[in-house]
């Protein structure tokens, strides 16, 4: 096993551990804040995802020697973007009227987000044709979380719920860039780049939960 | 040769009976209950069929085992999920009895699955029926559950509804997942795959045993 393997091995199981961790807490947050009981349950559901894709990606490794090109544990890590979105569609329960009329002039806006993640993606099906599915089974979730991501940054008053809807678009970046080091590297095994790229995704999947606490407190 | 379908009417038809003569909540339980060996019996004529289809498929070629991991349990989760997507949009039920239909369908499908391996086995180690029954039944029985506390909290949100219950499908695909991919090994894994649904049941129970109250007293 190389170093960056080995690198790569530890951030497997260092973001296992982490996700576990914070879903914990956020069922714990979950039980004292009551007023947003359900945000802190669907942030618990988002860690469990990320936990379980990489519990997956990492047993296959192991019982099979090498990792399903395309499994259910990429499923987990969409059914994870799919919570995301919901948290972020619950932070808007508390709008009035009048703020959900003055959103709607952000929605053409924000159209930018899913635009430049499709560009990423379309690009990616370009140089790699063959894994056209896994590219489609990332990238239009993302599409749609970064379109709500920017559109309800826009158009959100509260600071608390926009350092929520900022963290999610640093997650959906990052993620973008290690899918470009994972593809361009696809060639030459493991890159010192895509694995800041692995470790920078740890991070950011660690600051929604801080993100999210504020976006409950405002 | 035993057909599957002799399978299940053998074990539907008493439920039928019983469905008919009780009435209320335990109608509803038996009801789904049915549901849920009927959704384990399409299962496993759609698994067959697209185990077949991709098996010998250039790029997305999979072995029958591989596909088991793969492709069985996002199916089975979807065709257990049904029942319930149809019961909450429809008759737009309490929360506990999103909970309590969820777990019948989930129940259901366990126990015709398990009568299906056991038939199949012929005569097995009686150590090995139990561990592989408890533990599939369980695994099946967690699913439902994660699936049912997740709707019974979101299903009256108007727009939260769509992606969350995406997501719970994801995520309880992803957890049979793991059990199917540990299960089809030998030896500690196999154990471990005993052993993850038992434990991760037992953490559920725990959870409703002393948060239950918040679940169901949450506002509507």
């Amino acid at each position: 096993m190389s170093t960056l393997e080995f690198i790569d091995w530890i951030g497997y199981i260092v973001g296992t551990v982490l996700a576990s961790a914070w879903g914990i807490l956020s069922f714990r947050r979950a039980r004292k804040q009551k007023d947003c009981a359900l945000l802190f349950y669907l942030l618990a559901g988002f860690y469990a995802c990320v936990a379980m894709c990489n519990t997956f990606y990492l047993l296959t490794w192991i019982v099979e020697d090498y990792p399903f090109v395309l499994s259910p544990g990429d499923l987990s890590w969409v059914g994870g973007i799919a919570f995301l979105i919901t948290i972020a569609l619950a932070l808007t329960d508390k709008w009035t009227p009048d703020q959900r009329n003055a959103a709607k002039k952000y929605r053409l806006p924000a159209l930018i987000a899913p635009a430049v993640c499709l560009a990423f993606n379309i690009a990616y099906i370009s140089i790699y044709p063959d894994i056209i599915v896994n590219y489609l089974l990332y990238g239009i979730p993302t599409a749609i979380l970064s379109y709500y991501a920017l559109w309800l940054f826009l158009a959100e008053r509260k600071d608390g719920a926009r350092h929520y809807h900022l963290a999610v678009l640093a997650w959906v970046a990052i993620q973008l860039f290690y899918d470009l080091f994972s593809t361009l590297g696809l060639d030459y095994g493991y890159a010192v780049h895509f694995l800041i790229c692995s470790w920078l995704l740890t991070l950011a999947t660690t600051g929604i939960y801080f993100a999210a606490g504020k976006g409950a407190d405002a | 040769m035993i057909d599957l379908e002799n399978i299940f009417i053998c074990l539907a038809a008493p439920l039928l009976i019983a469905a008919i003569l009780l009435k209320g909540e335990t109608r509803r339980f038996i009801g789904f209950f049915m549901l849920g060996l009927a959704a384990c019996l399409l299962s496993a004529y759609i698994n067959s069929g697209i185990a077949a289809a991709v098996s010998d498929n250039g790029y997305a070629s999979l072995t029958i085992a591989q596909a088991m991991v793969q492709i069985t349990p996002i199916c089975e989760e979807i065709l257990k999920a049904l029942p319930v997507f149809f019961y909450v949009a429809v008759l737009r039920p309490k929360r506990d009895g999103i909970i309590a239909v969820s777990l019948a369908v989930g129940l259901g499908f366990a126990a015709f699955e398990n009568c299906w391996y056991a038939v199949r086995g012929g005569a097995l180690d009686v150590g090995f029926v139990l561990g592989r029954c408890l533990s599939a039944g369980v695994m099946h029985a967690a699913c439902a559950l994660l699936l049912g506390c997740g709707l019974s909290l979101i299903y009256r949100r108007g727009r939260l509804a769509a992606p969350g219950s995406f997501a719970l499908l994801c995520a309880a695909s992803t957890f049979h997942a793991i059990y199917n991919l540990l299960a089809a090994k030998e030896g500690a894994l196999l154990v471990a795959s005993y052993l993850m649904p038992i434990t991760v049941a037992v953490v559920i129970l725990t959870f409703m045993k002393l948060w239950g109250k918040d679940l169901s007293a949450d506002k509507e």
